[in-house]
């Protein structure tokens, strides 16, 4: 038992190094203590099942690729209670952003709404256009009616696009 | 104590970067902001050519972020001016990638040749605020306590600065990060009582399970129901529990009135300024009830 252990470990650390820290992030899964702190104050655990403590277990024991299967590295709502609670500064909710970062890398789907955000800001350099809202006197208001000036986007529009598409595929 | 006017900062101009969602969006949130800032005779200016600070893309991959955030800082430095900002997210994405970027000489120079293809160039001395910083510490209590003319005496409202003012930690937040007071003390200048709530809104997993996120919001909006309404400084809070208001209340089985309004709107009703010009009409939590109680 102990002997797999090492072995996981062994492989987890060559995985971690690899991906894990492909991006500088301050995780440290192995100062883990599983002392559930983290666990016990997250926003989701309740609602969605998510136990972050585990998550960084798995990580430590090499189990990332079983991760990048799961819906569970989605289920973290980045409210960073974790992050602040953890004696060990393991840092958890960067956990689950470098596991999202090393899914989509690897080719794993994006979520629709992250999908239309990133086209929104190719086009506009926002996550999303200009609404128009209607108010509570049945009026339909936008930025000019109410007096706001135009929104100032990216003035090389070409150049920014050129420059997001090259960061948002770096590591792929 | 915070900072006040007599230390001089008034005296600055400002840029201001409203940030996506509430440039997009909640206009209720730019438009108190702006009149509020007018009547408080705060110098300031839009800054222009700016993008998304690429939090809300985190997910996605963290090198587009970088860039992102470090192509608005880099535009905003330009100014040689201090920039508000409205938005939690673009604070701390600002505040960490500024981080990042001091400690990682390869990272910033990946990112300094993507922006010369711009002529841009980040050199890491922007300084910027958020507006609940800057009613804090650069206008001061003073200043607001002489300038309210609409005391909110006998109104006690829950007040939600939102995760990502005080948290995390680790990245240097404006707040702290388990008392943070900065929003309690500028509802208590209004003449009002105050609870302070440190729970998520649930803007960020409404992205992918809109059921939960909902229920975050719901639930956050129940435990203010023996209050006279939420008080929000974020955008994100914006949307989940004022635009959401009716969908998240029926996902957590909530009945009741709980208007959810910028502390900015709050402010401005505060300092005399009209409904209308708080865009109180643009809130889709029932505000009306706070605008009754108020005679206004
Ligand atoms: S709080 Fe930190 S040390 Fe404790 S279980 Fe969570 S990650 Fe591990
Ligand atoms: S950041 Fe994510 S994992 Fe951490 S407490 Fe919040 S929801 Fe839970």
């Amino acid at each position: 038992m102990w002997a797999d252990v090492t072995v996981l470990s062994e492989k987890a650390s060559v995985e971690l190094v690899r991906r894990l820290n492909y991006f500088p992030s301050n995780v440290n899964v192995f100062a883990c203590l599983q002392c559930g702190k983290c666990t016990s104050g997250c926003t989701v655990m309740v609602l969605m099942e998510n136990f972050p403590h585990k998550v960084v277990d798995m990580v430590r024991l090499g189990l990332v690729p079983e991760l990048l299967k799961s819906d569970v590295i989605w289920a973290c709502t980045q409210c960073q209670k974790c992050r602040d609670a953890c004696p060990q500064k393991v840092n958890p909710s960067e956990v689950f952003i470098v596991l999202r970062n090393i899914s989509i890398i690897g080719g794993g789907s994006v979520p629709d709404t992250y999908t239309s955000m990133l086209s929104k800001v190719l086009e506009y350099g926002f996550i999303q256009d200009a609404i128009e809202i209607v108010g509570s006197d049945s009026l339909t208001y936008d930025r000019l009616k109410l007096g706001l000036s135009q929104l100032n986007g990216p003035k090389d529009m070409d150049t920014f696009q050129a420059n997001c598409m090259d960061a948002f595929q770096r590591g792929a | 104590m915070y900072g006040c006017i007599s230390e001089g900062c008034i005296a600055l101009e400002y840029i201001l970067y409203p940030g996506c969602l509430s440039s997009t969006d909640q206009y209720q949130y730019e438009l108190s902001v702006v009149n509020v800032l007018k009547s408080l005779n705060v110098d300031f200016s839009y800054a222009e050519n700016v993008n998304c600070c690429g939090l809300p893309l985190r997910s996605i991959n963290s090198y587009g972020w970088v860039y992102l955030s470090a192509r608005l800082m880099s535009v905003m430095e330009s100014y040689g001016k201090p920039c508000i900002l409205l938005c939690n997210w673009c604070h701390a994405s600002l505040s960490y990638v500024k981080k990042l970027l001091n400690n990682n000489e390869a990272l910033m120079s990946w990112v300094n040749d993507l922006l010369a293809r711009e002529g841009l160039r980040y050199k890491g001395d922007l300084k910027f605020k958020h507006i609940i910083q800057l009613l804090c510490e650069d206008i001061g209590f003073e200043m607001l306590r002489s300038s309210v003319k609409r005391e909110f005496k006998g109104f006690k409202f829950s007040v939600h600065p939102g995760c990502l003012y005080f948290r995390p930690n680790d990245i240097g937040r404006p707040d702290d990060s388990h008392e943070p007071r900065m929003l309690m003390d500028l509802v208590k200048v209004l003449g009002a009582d105050a609870e302070l709530c440190l729970d998520c809104c649930g803007w960020a997993i409404y992205n992918t399970n809109t059921s939960t996120g909902l229920t975050l919001a719901g639930n956050r909006i129940k435990l203010a129901s023996k209050t006279d309404g939420i008080v929000i400084s974020c955008p994100h809070g914006g949307i989940m529990m004022d635009k959401n208001y009716e969908e998240a209340c029926k996902v957590s089985g909530f009945k009741g009135d709980v208007p959810v309004l910028y502390y900015t709107q709050l402010l401005g009703l505060a300092i005399g300024l009209s409904p209308r010009e708080v865009a109180l009409n643009l809130n889709k939590s029932p505000v009306n009830v706070l605008t009754c109680k108020l005679g206004i």
